[in-house]
């Protein structure tokens, strides 16, 4: 394979995946912010490709979650709050127009 | 990850999206999330999704909500909005739904983003598309059925990238 062809392999591979950000330091009972990049386009002209929701669980269970339509951003790039009770495996789950789905998660660690 | 990284990453996949296919693998949604609202994103107009979300009751404007999105843009498939409410978000009062709306883009219902009292603070960020220039109206309800409709913002878009003619 090409230098380029293994470039575009591992690029490819990058499409659905989702980074997630998050404080470093939460204290308990403080309300930080989770950020979720998606790398995703969105169609809109026939409203074919783009990604219809997005959850964000702690440890499994869903604390929000958005629907979007053809009209939010390719690569969505979403924040939302969350009170920092406990440490645990934040995780964003998402399905696009197509039936597909994904997600990613990071490990929340909330100082005592 | 830094900010800067996050838009760093969004650029290469926006590159990405045009010409590769996406390798995904079924799994299901969280278990506790709502069907898609396939109705109200089908409305063309900002009367039907009002009509088909809250049967046109009366929206009146409250400065509990607020927003945050550029008055004019040069990018309009990609426009950050940020929005906050100014309400409880106990156990049992809270918002429960913030819904963006861009008047004037062939589907003016752009998110519902879905909230809960564990997010301790009802806001949110993303970015939407704004074809034409538009007013951009945000609207949140809370779990009582009460609603909260900000001040549309107007959003000019400069002629660029994404922008309709």
């Amino acid at each position: 394979m090409s230098v380029l062809g293994t470039l575009g392999s591992r690029l490819t591979r990058r499409l659905g995946e989702v980074q997630i950000g998050l404080p470093e330091n939460a204290k308990r009972g403080e309300i930080i912010e989770i950020r979720a990049l998606i790398l995703h386009p969105s169609q809109s002209e026939d409203k074919t490709l783009f990604i219809e929701e997005v959850a964000f669980a702690l440890d499994g269970k869903t604390f929000c979650h958005f629907d979007l339509s053809s009209m939010s951003s390719a690569n969505p790039y979403l924040a939302v709050p969350l009170r920092a009770e406990k440490s645990g495996m934040i995780s964003a789950h998402w399905r696009n127009s197509q039936g597909q789905a994904g997600s990613g998660q990071k490990f929340l660690r909330i100082a005592e | 990850m830094h900010k800067r990284d996050f838009l760093r990453l969004s650029a290469l996949g926006t590159s990405l999206a045009l010409g590769a296919s996406l390798i995904g693998t079924r799994i299901a949604m969280a278990a506790n999330a709502e069907g898609w609202p396939a109705q109200s994103f089908a409305a063309s107009s900002v009367d039907q999704v009002l009509q088909d979300l809250f049967q046109m009751r009366t929206l009146t404007e409250s400065d509990r909500v607020h927003v945050l999105v550029a008055k004019e843009v040069d990018d309009a498939l990609s426009v950050p909005v940020s929005v906050s409410v100014n309400h409880p978000m106990t156990d049992d009062d809270y918002i429960a739904r913030i819904y963006v709306l861009v008047d004037h883009n062939p589907t003016p219902l752009a998110s519902i983003f879905h909230c809960s009292p564990a997010n301790g603070k009802a806001a949110c960020y993303q970015r939407v598309k704004v074809l034409h220039d538009s007013p951009l109206r945000v609207i949140a309800q809370s779990n009582r059925g009460d609603i909260f409709a900000a001040k549309p913002e107007w959003v000019h878009v400069v002629k660029g990238k994404g922008a309709a003619e």
